[in-house]
């Protein structure tokens, strides 16, 4: 289990090596120290999780210390990790998809002139504060690796720093993910003053010794900071603009990893938040409306990584409506899940805009399909799995989560409904993306010169070289079986293997949810068939109309009257459908962004004009100064005199 | 006739503070001697100096004695404070060798001064008594008159000379009163003698007393810059050679905290009902002051010398908590202070010797609004370092100055004070505004190139950079030798 350490200082190293000693190494080199770096944590990682499993189901929870970080007597925060399924899990994807997303980068990187050794120096840095929050044995530790993995993730997305709006983006996420970290600072040293301890084991152990008013006001501190990481709403508005970034810094930080650092601290404290229902209900409600919220966002994008990144904040809302109605093991599951197909859906997002030059708008690519093959077959898995077609691993994961929605306790109808829809409207904006991309007639500018004679295709393309191939190959694999692990009424591996981590400590028992059953299925199906009619909606819009009124109006112009009616139906559904969700999306993004401005704003401004009146008394002039020390003096000595009575 | 005893003298005792003068008396005459062209060779001596009494307070570790009739106190505490404070002042010699050439500023008194200031503040650091306590004060603030106004001609630093001078002996003139009414009241001014004295109830519950211990606190307040009595602080700040300004932001601060402990846990620790209420209002008041008023300043000087105020406030929140009756919670406070201290020598240091590195001949880099932006990409370096003095000054982990606030909230919770923790957590949340704010402009895009940056860092303020990172990001992820070296300097202060 002592190796567990292997797993953080190997990236380290990659950093140290990158960082120090980088400049007199060859351009290539930066990319495989760090990758190689990856591959050695991975492979620990799974001896970890051998060494775990070799022991008694309830005594898998492991709290292996370092060394006293903060020797302090009851305040307990060591540095040290907290071994137990859900953190092993975490660390498994963490390493094993920053494996595949780094071998990935080497490729995509590659023409990049400079800035490499800045590159994967980061992305290492970045996993080592990733996995010092999902290690952290307390929550003062869980903080370094928290704010670890925002400043991390603040320095990639400035990666091109030339470009305004990566500078502004960079700006925009570092700011709000600092809000968010305010909250989880206050948050903390609300735990440690009623806990009077920091580390988790004391805490979850006497989670119920406290108010359940002091406990409500703690889980609220800390989803703040969830939220804000997470991109959930109010505290989304960065992740959009976060894909300023590079591909690869997108599909590890927001979309794989980091973002899902929201829903893992959540079920890490769940002893806390099983005692604060309020704030589940709170979570829930979130959780639901970022999913219905982003889908509908997603629908009128036309940056095909804008689409992503509305589709993980939506993913992402699922999670929290998991783990708000109860079922975290359902949240950590999507959370599995969503880790391969959505940083298969950016990666091959990546080829396309790699090999077109890097254009990023779907209205400027299109007809890809037989040109970057390998793209289109993997972003058709993803894209079959986020929309939930069986058996692709999303089904399994999501229809969990909609059947808890509906049937847990804390669940209700109009939650289920929420995101049973959302899944309907994930199928079609991503599939809307998929069509765009790969079908119809080529709309992207021809003419990289020289880029010809290097890749010997005639198409002007460039193509993924073996080791961005290989990555898409891995993750289309565990997009389509990753959600075999858990198959209600058949396959109960996942729940199986995360059960200890809701078994300690022992005196709570938070409901492991075991699905399954008719209702299960009913809705499953239901889940299916909404997704595979979203699939097919997007399909008739954007492949088979657009070609079919090229067709007739090419041939017969005494059809025309059809053409006419298509015309007709193209408006209705743009009236009815297409143009009141566009204004939604837009009334409620500019709502929300205004809002939250006026929010945060407002606390600004009493502290701007406290400071204004303040730098008025600073006059510059010798006897004001004077008067202000003799006005204190006299007060103090009044003060002093006034105690002394 | 009375018979004159010749006091004892235990010089040894003393023997860094004189190594310290007579380095400075020497870089004087030696000043006669060497060609204005080679004078930073009397930085370096003035260095070696500081490091020579660095040597020499090894020996005095766990040597602890009362000498020069009890006027001076020896102990693990005060060498604690005499070793973080000729660090600083070793720290702000290196600032200062290529900073004055820039400024123009290499004249050969420079450096005597600021050995003469660090002698006053080992002498704060030493004293045992009041007397000698504003002796070393007076010593110090001459030193430092005179190098706030070191900038001859310029307006702006003869201004911040001229402001401290007068206000400094205003308050001054309070702290005289105050002695003279406790030695009224007492009979003696020996903070040992004092602790004796006040077992008399009469003594304690005297006005003359109270109104006595008021009037000194005045004294500490205007020279800790502890709100309402901080004015003269960000003209000063600003005003003075950046390089002095590190140096007083931090010497001045640590030696009067060590004279400020000393006071109120030996010489009237019985009188905390009265001192701990009176630091109480003063370090809300200076938290709130600092942290708020630093939110809209452009001038990163300015910007500092309210972040100062700030810091001292925090500080002040731990000596406050060491009122507590209960042993180890007070232990656990003035450790906090001597941690909060390092830690704050280290962070403030550096963050200004960015401000000097970024200098060039005749123009400083003092907006934050505009001579900031976009400054990472040109010195991503110095961008990174200063960043990181920003997060430790802010209380972010894994920095020093997160440990340190942590302490201190911590020992100020311990003590029943969570109020205060309070404010200082709030104020901190506060404080990031000003904080980030220095990170995100630097990392923001420039509208145009930006030329005038200087190419390299002169390799002294090199070295200050990476002491002062590595130190600081040590006391962030090891700080447990840190704090055991703290633990081991209250072995004679805890009462």
């Amino acid at each position: 289990m002592g190796l567990v350490w292997l797993c953080l200082l190997f990236p380290l190293a990659g950093f140290a090596i990158n960082a120090l000693l980088g400049r007199s190494l060859p351009r290539r080199a930066h990319g495989i120290i760090a990758t190689v770096a990856m591959l050695a944590a991975f492979a620990v990682a799974w001896i970890v999780l051998a060494d775990l499993l070799s022991l008694p189901h309830e005594e898998q929870h492991r709290n292996l210390i370092l060394y006293n970080w903060v020797p302090a007597d009851g305040f307990n925060a060591t540095f040290g990790a907290w071994l137990d399924p859900l953190s092993v899990l975490l660390l498994l994807i963490v390493t094993g998809v920053g494996f595949v997303i780094h071998l990935f980068a080497i490729g995509y990187m590659a023409e990049e002139e400079e800035g490499q050794r800045r590159f994967f120096a980061y992305l290492n840095l970045f996993v080592v504060a990733m996995l010092v929050l999902i290690l952290a044995n307390n929550f003062m530790l869980l903080l370094v690796g928290w704010g670890g993995v925002g400043f991390a993730s603040f320095a990639l997305i400035s990666h091109y720093f030339f470009r305004e709006e990566a500078a502004d983006a960079a700006v925009k996420a570092f700011v709000i993910n600092t809000l968010g970290d305010v909250g989880m600072m206050l948050g903390i040293f609300l735990i440690w003053v009623t806990y009077g301890a920091v580390d988790y084991e004391t805490v979850f152990r006497n989670a119920g010794n406290a108010q359940t008013g002091t406990i409500t006001a703690i889980t609220l501190l800390l989803l703040v900071g969830a939220l804000a990481k997470s991109g959930q709403v109010p505290l989304h508005t960065w992740l959009p603009d976060a894909m300023a970034g590079p591909t690869p810094v997108s599909a590890l930080i927001h979309a794989a990893t980091m973002v899902t650092a929201g829903v893992y601290l959540l079920v890490r404290a769940w002893p806390l938040y099983e005692l604060a229902p309020a704030t589940l209900t709170t979570i829930a409600w979130l959780g639901a409306f970022t999913a219905l919220f982003g889908a509908l966002i997603g629908l009128v994008q036309t940056n095909i990584k804008r689409v992503l990144a509305f589709s993980t904040m939506s993913q992402l809302g699922y999670m929290f409506l998991a783990a708000g109605v109860g079922a975290y093991s359902a949240a950590i599951f999507h959370l599995l899940t969503h880790a391969f197909f959505k940083a298969l859906l950016f990666l091959a997002a990546g080829v396309v805009i790699h090999a077109i030059g890097g254009e990023e708008d779907l209205r400027r690519m299109g007809g890809l399909r037989d040109k970057v093959r390998i793209a289109w077959v993997a972003y058709g898995i993803g894209g079959l799995a986020i929309a939930g077609i069986p058996p692709f691993s999303g089904f399994f994961s999501k229809d969990e989560i909609i059947y808890s929605a509906f049937t847990s306790t804390r669940g209700n109808v109009v939650l289920g409904l929420i995101a049973l829809l959302t899944g309907g409207i994930t199928a079609f904006y991503v599939f809307r993306s998929f069509f765009l991309t790969f079908y119809r007639t080529p709309r992207y500018g021809i003419g990289h010169g020289g880029t010809e004679a290097e890749h010997g295709h005639g198409d002007g393309l460039h193509q993924p070289g073996l080791e961005m191939r290989i990555p898409l190959i891995v993750l289309s694999v565990l997009a389509i079986v990753g959600g075999w692990v858990l198959i209600p009424d058949a396959v109960h591996l996942f729940e199986d293997y995360l059960e200890p981590v809701f078994a300690y400590p022992a005196a709570f028992n938070a409901p492991v949810h075991a699905a399954g059953g008719a209702t299960y299925w009913m809705i499953a199906i239901g889940a299916a068939l909404l997704g595979a009619v979203g699939i097919g909606a997007a399909y008739y819009l954007y492949v088979l109309r657009p070609a079919l009124a090229a067709d007739l109006a090419g041939r017969f112009a005494g059809i025309h009257r059809t053409l006419f009616n298509r015309f007709y139906v193209d408006q209705l559904y743009d009236t009815i459908f297409v143009r009141p969700t566009r204004a939604f999306g837009r009334a409620f993004s500019g709502v929300f962004e205004r809002g939250l401005n006026g929010l945060v704003n407002g606390a600004g401004y009493l502290v701007r004009e406290a400071s204004v009146t303040m730098r008025e008394v600073q006059t510059g002039y010798v006897r004001n100064y004077a008067l202000l020390i003799l006005g204190g003096t006299v007060l103090l000595i009044a003060y002093v005199l006034f105690t002394a009575v | 006739m009375v018979d004159i005893i010749a006091p004892e003298i235990d010089a040894g005792a003393l023997t860094p503070l004189f190594v310290v003068a007579a380095g400075a008396l020497i870089v004087l005459l030696l000043d006669l001697f060497i060609p204005p062209g080679r004078r930073s060779f009397l930085g370096y001596f003035a260095l070696g100096t500081t490091l020579v009494a660095l040597a020499t307070c090894v020996p005095l570790w766990n040597n602890g004695r009362l000498a020069f009739s009890d006027m001076v106190r020896v102990d693990n505490f005060a060498i604690f404070f005499a070793i973080v404070t000729l660090g600083a002042t070793a720290l702000s010699i290196l600032l200062a060798i290529d900073y004055i050439q820039l400024a123009d500023i290499n004249l050969g008194e420079y450096h005597p001064l600021v050995l003469f200031t660090a002698v006053g503040m080992l002498l704060l650091v030493f004293a045992n008594d009041l007397v000698l306590f504003f002796i070393g004060l007076e010593i110090l603030s001459i030193g430092l008159y005179i190098l706030a106004g070191f900038i001859r001609g310029n307006r702006r630093s003869e201004e911040a000379a001229i402001k401290y001078f007068l206000l400094g002996s205003f308050s001054f003139g309070f702290l005289v009163y105050g002695t003279s009414l406790i030695y009224g009241a007492s009979g003696t001014t020996n903070f040992t003698a004092l602790a004796t004295a006040l077992g008399d109830d009469q003594v304690r519950t005297s006005p003359l007393m109270l109104v006595g211990l008021a009037l000194v606190l005045v004294g500490f307040g205007f020279k800790l810059a502890l709100a309402p009595f901080h004015s003269w602080t960000p003209d000063v700040y600003s005003g003075a050679p950046t390089s002095v300004t590190a140096f007083m932001s931090v010497g001045t601060k640590v030696a009067t905290f060590a004279a400020l402990l000393r006071l109120v846990l030996t010489g009237v620790p019985t009188l905390r009902e009265n001192w701990a209420p009176a630091l109480w209002a003063l370090a809300v008041v200076t938290m709130i002051v600092g942290n708020v008023a630093a939110v809209t300043q452009r001038n990163i000087k300015r910007m500092l010398a309210y972040s100062s105020i700030g810091q001292a406030g925090y500080i002040l929140v731990a000596v406050v908590a060491s009122d507590s009756p209960r042993r180890d919670t007070s232990a656990d406070a003035v450790q906090s202070v001597l941690f909060y201290l390092l830690a704050y020598t280290f962070m403030n240091i550096g963050a200004f010797a960015v401000v000097i590195a970024l200098a060039r001949v005749g123009r400083e880099r003092l907006d934050l609004t505009t001579d900031y932006v976009g400054v990472a990409r040109r010195h991503p370096f110095l961008a990174g370092a200063l960043a990181f003095f920003m997060l430790s000054l802010g209380g972010i982990p894994p920095t020093a100055g997160f440990i340190a606030k942590l302490t201190v909230f911590r020992a100020a919770v311990a003590a029943d004070y969570w109020h205060l923790a309070l404010v200082g957590v709030i104020t901190s949340v506060i404080a990031l505004a000003f904080y980030l704010r220095v990170i995100v402009l630097m990392y923001s895009r420039a509208d145009e190139e930006i030329d005038d940056l200087p190419r390299s860092v002169p390799a002294p303020l090199a070295v200050v950079l990476a002491v002062c990172v590595l130190m600081t990001l040590q006391m962030g992820i090891l700080p447990a030798f840190s704090l055991d070296w703290a633990q081991q300097a209250l072995f004679v202060v805890s009462r």
